[in-house]
């Protein structure tokens, strides 16, 4: 992905948040109060949860190859979740990050990495208030798979193939009860299948950069696969 | 049927492909140091470590045969010492090129990598001596009367140097450095002087092996000592 489309995609995504939000709030009395009814109908009934799209802005960190010599070129990832009991959540997410890399004197001769992350993930979420959820998560199995293209032509190329290590925090804002914005940051630390000299071996041994995320998430169902109101149905 | 044709087609588009994938998972170290004839340290060294991959469309080699790809390039420090960190390409060949450019000879480092991987991913080069490249500007004329010949052989040694490595161990055989290179002439009245400008290096020998008229064989030696070195020499 180059920078322009990177550019290209993150004005469309702000651009169809702003519409949402103007929508949600020019709805005269009726129409909301239909749209809060149908509302009312998708989240009462089934299992709760989610899915959602973001745009991720990439930020390499640490003293890894990854924070020695790459760039963030951005990204995007399509996430959904199911709650299994109050508020712990299990879900899956796909998606892919793109990076440039500056220094190949650090890495060996490619230049345009796409990283294709797929992983499970187990988390907690808390709603202080009707609009706003806070929440945290962490991966429970994945994997990361870096195509690295040779710096000289689009001919040729290299695997770079990694456990995912995944740990996120995020915030959603409810605009109406189906539909958030939602707000992420995640810290990957992959553990990558690089072998390399013992002198090098620390500086591949781990993939380690910053998403912060911001997408969309339409909410579904109410109650958690184990619900408290089952529960006391039961007794 | 139509399973057999969907396969048919996958299958051209799988051998159609022309791309190069490198070795997976894998980052070489290539460490050495550049030094001199007199053993000083050469600063600023450009060293690439390269492969040449085949090439095919379809089921054939493409009419260029193998590409050349760099994996990894870096120079040498101050004290000439180098750490250059590459991609892998396992069943090519694989080669390490240190670039004397203008001033110094060059240094081929070349290896099989079938099913041959280096003892902790490390080539070592050890120390990797340059010559400065010399010009040897040979004239040789005839002083005699017409109807002298002269028979000689110009023995010099080649600025060229390639180290050959079969599984870590250099093989001889195959290996190639500064070898003795021969011109054979007679020179006689249709052709009685000859000049030629020959690539060697400061320290190399010249040997002139010669008969005049059929007579005693004699041999003289010169020692390359500046970088354009003239051998007048008459008969």
């Amino acid at each position: 992905m180059t920078s322009t489309s990177a550019i290209k995609n993150l004005f469309t995504l702000i651009f169809t948040l702003f519409i949402c939000s103007v929508w949600s709030q020019s709805e005269d009395r009726r129409l909301e109060q239909e749209a809060e009814n149908q509302s009312n109908s998708i989240v009462s009934s089934g299992v709760k949860g989610s899915f959602g799209v973001a745009y991720n802005f990439i930020i390499p960190t640490g003293d890894k190859y990854i924070g020695l010599a790459y760039e963030g070129k951005g990204g995007y990832n399509l996430k959904f979740k199911l709650f299994v009991f109050d508020g712990i959540f299990l879900g899956g997410s796909t998606g892919s990050s793109y990076f440039e890399n500056i220094d190949t004197s650090i890495t060996g001769n490619y230049n345009k990495i796409r990283l294709g992350s797929h992983y499970f993930f187990l988390g907690y979420e808390y709603q202080p208030i009707k609009k706003l959820a806070i929440g945290i998560s962490t991966s429970v199995f994945g994997e990361a798979r870096y195509k690295n293209g040779y710096k000289g032509g689009e001919d040729a190329f290299q695997i770079d193939k990694a456990k995912l290590r995944a740990f996120e925090a995020y915030l959603d804002y409810f605009i109406s009860p189906v539909f958030s914005i939602n707000l992420s940051y995640t810290y990957r630390n992959d553990k990558t299948n690089i072998r390399t000299s013992s002198n090098l071996q620390s500086r591949f041994d781990r993939a380690q950069f910053s998403i912060v995320g911001l997408g969309i998430n339409f909410q579904f169902g109410k109650d958690a696969i184990i619900s408290r109101s089952k529960k006391s149905n039961v007794k | 049927m139509k399973t057999k044709a969907l396969l048919f087609l996958l299958l051209i588009c799988f051998f159609n492909s022309c791309t190069v994938q490198f070795d997976r998972n894998v980052r070489i170290e290539t460490i050495g140091k550049v030094v001199d004839e007199n053993n000083e340290p050469i600063p600023n060294t450009f060293i690439g470590v390269y492969t040449e991959a085949a090439r095919f469309s379809g089921f054939y080699l493409t009419s260029g045969g193998d590409d050349r790809f760099l994996l990894g390039s870096g120079t040498s420090d101050e004290i000439g010492d180098f750490s250059i960190i590459s991609l892998f390409d396992s069943n090519q060949y694989f080669f390490i090129f240190v670039d004397g450019k203008e001033l110094y000879t060059d240094y081929i480092y070349s290896s099989n990598t079938y099913e041959f991987e280096p003892v902790n991913f490390v080539f070592n080069l050890g120390q990797v001596q340059l010559k400065r490249n010399a010009r040897a500007n040979i004239s040789i004329t005839r002083s005699s009367l017409p109807g002298t010949t002269l028979d000689i052989i110009i023995n010099y040694e080649s600025p060229f140097c390639e180290s050959v490595f079969t599984n870590g161990v250099l093989n001889e055989d195959l290996s190639n450095c500064f070898r003795t290179e021969s011109i054979f002439i007679t020179l006689d009245d249709d052709n009685p002087d000859f000049i030629k400008t020959l690539s060697s290096f400061v320290t190399g020998t010249i040997e002139f092996t010669y008969t005049i008229n059929g007579g005693t064989e004699t041999t003289e030696t010169f020692v390359i000592n500046q970088d354009n070195y003239d051998i007048n020499f008459s008969y």
